[in-house]
């Protein structure tokens, strides 16, 4: 295999990491469970009793 | 009198229901009793079920699965870089804490038993006199029970309670709560250094996190100056023997999201880990002792010393536990550069007593929250300083409570 592609495997495996970081980073800002992103049964429990 | 019993249903197995409640509602026995099912509910998870499984989930992933996958990549021709980050990180690290699922899975579905069966709503109602004691009601143990499970949803759940200033400090509280998040590091060093007592020491460390709580919500009542408590009304169900489907429908809704976060912020986590435990400050490097996490761990290993810690491994493995706590367990076997849970174990009781090891489940259990938890606390509270006061809290009773442990435990061992 060559370098290149190696190297594209590294960037492709990296840059999804560094997606997630920024994503789990930016979720936990915005209410979200940030590790789970469905809906979990506290949060639809709490919306189906609509306590805000 | 801050609390209500009520039955949901008057049937002919309301009298066998009342029989049970006399016994495990009662003001002296019914907190031994809940204490007693929690001991048997982690018997169960960590010594007669859960390790076992989980030790064959081990010679699996460090045998035929790591050796496949080796074997896969020299084939394909792949460097020995991107055979380290796919070989020593994402499998050794994801897998070694996906290795701590059988035990998760089983105190999950341990909870839902205690659910379906009718016993939460009585747990709830025992507890309700010891949080009277402190300010709460029984309405601040649902959230708190619920953050066993996860923090982010507990702190979420305390939007249950009316009254403002209890509703902050139940959710200035509800990270003291051990998360299930915090399991799989639990689980490392118990099956490291206490084999026999497995589940006394797991227990002793949850339950030192409702005492660390309880103590706090004392102290902010009195800063508060909480006096009008909320009306606590719970319904108690029957008794009845939980449904096999209901069980697995609810311990896989509960463990799912430890599946799914495995496939995101531990595989992410273990990457970044990999990348600092390979990169320093003169680019790629062979030694890892010359890496950036060599250079922060050690950096700061003054600070942990006096708790027990003394490698800079440890230290900036619990740095990535900010993002989520599972991610501990797997830096920690890219950072020590090992093939899973076995050979982790084997280096732990090198650099780790007894003592210290329990100083370090202190620390995790005590120390800064997620960053989901943190989000969670700003958003219910309305304000950044509520989590950056949790932050900071939370690291300096961490350190004062192991600091002490490891101290005075020292005189004596």
């Amino acid at each position: 295999m060559s370098l290149l592609i190696n190297i594209v495997i590294t960037l492709v495996i990296v840059s999804i990491a560094t997606a997630i970081i920024i994503k789990t980073v930016k979720q936990s800002s915005k209410d979200k469970c940030g590790g789970c992103e469905y809906q979990c049964e506290t949060k639809m429990l709490l919306e189906k009793e609509k306590i805000k | 009198m801050t609390s209500t019993i009520g039955y949901a249903d008057a049937s002919k197995d309301h009298h066998i229901t009342s029989k049970i409640d006399k016994v495990v509602t009662h003001p002296v026995f019914g907190l031994p009793i809940f204490i007693g099912i929690f001991f048997l509910m982690f018997k169960l998870s960590f010594d007669w079920i859960g390790t076992p499984l989980s030790d064959w989930f081990n010679v699996l992933l460090s045998g035929p699965i790591s050796e496949t996958a080796s074997h896969f990549l020299i084939s394909i021709g792949t460097l020995p870089f991107l055979r380290s980050l796919i070989l020593d990180g994402i499998i050794a690290g994801v897998g070694g804490v996906l290795t701590f699922i059988p035990q998760i899975f089983v105190l999950f579905a341990c909870i839902s038993v205690l659910e379906d069966s009718g016993y939460m709503s009585r747990a709830a109602l025992v507890t309700d006199r010891l949080m009277q004691l402190i300010g709460l009601n029984g309405k601040a143990f649902i959230p708190l029970i619920i953050g066993f499970g996860c923090n982010v949803t507990g702190i979420m759940a305390a939007r249950t309670i009316e009254q403002p200033k209890e509703r902050l400090v139940t959710t200035l509280i509800s990270p003291f709560m051990s998360c299930s998040a915090r399991l799989p590091i639990y689980s490392l060093f118990v099956a490291a250094f206490f084999n026999r007592h497995q589940a006394v020491v797991v227990l002793s460390i949850y339950f030192l996190g409702i005492v660390i709580a309880l103590l706090l919500a004392k102290m902010y009542q009195l800063i508060f100056r909480i006096k009008d408590g909320s009306v606590f009304i719970v319904e108690l169900p029957q008794y009845h023997v939980p449904k096999p489907s209901i069980i697995m429908m609810s311990t896989w809704d509960k463990g799912k999201s430890f599946v799914k976060k495995a496939g995101t912020v531990i595989f992410a986590g273990t990457v970044l880990i990999w990348l600092l435990s390979n990169i320093g400050p003169t680019g790629p490097v062979s030694d890892i002792s010359l890496s950036f996490s060599a250079i922060i761990g050690r950096w700061l290993l003054p600070i942990f010393t006096p708790i027990g810690i003394s490698s800079w491994q440890t230290i900036s493995a619990l740095m990535t536990g900010v993002l989520a706590k599972e991610v501990i367990s797997s830096s920690m076997i890219v950072l020590f550069h090992l093939s899973g849970q076995t050979g982790l174990i084997a280096t732990l009781s090198t650099l780790f007593t007894p003592l210290s090891a329990y100083c370090l489940l202190i620390f995790v259990l005590i120390y800064a929250p997620c960053f989901a938890t943190l989000g969670a606390i700003k958003a219910e509270t309305g304000s950044t300083k509520w989590a950056v006061y949790s932050v900071a809290s939370s690291l300096v009773i961490a350190y004062a409570v192991s600091f002490l442990v490891f101290q005075i435990g020292s005189l004596f061992m």
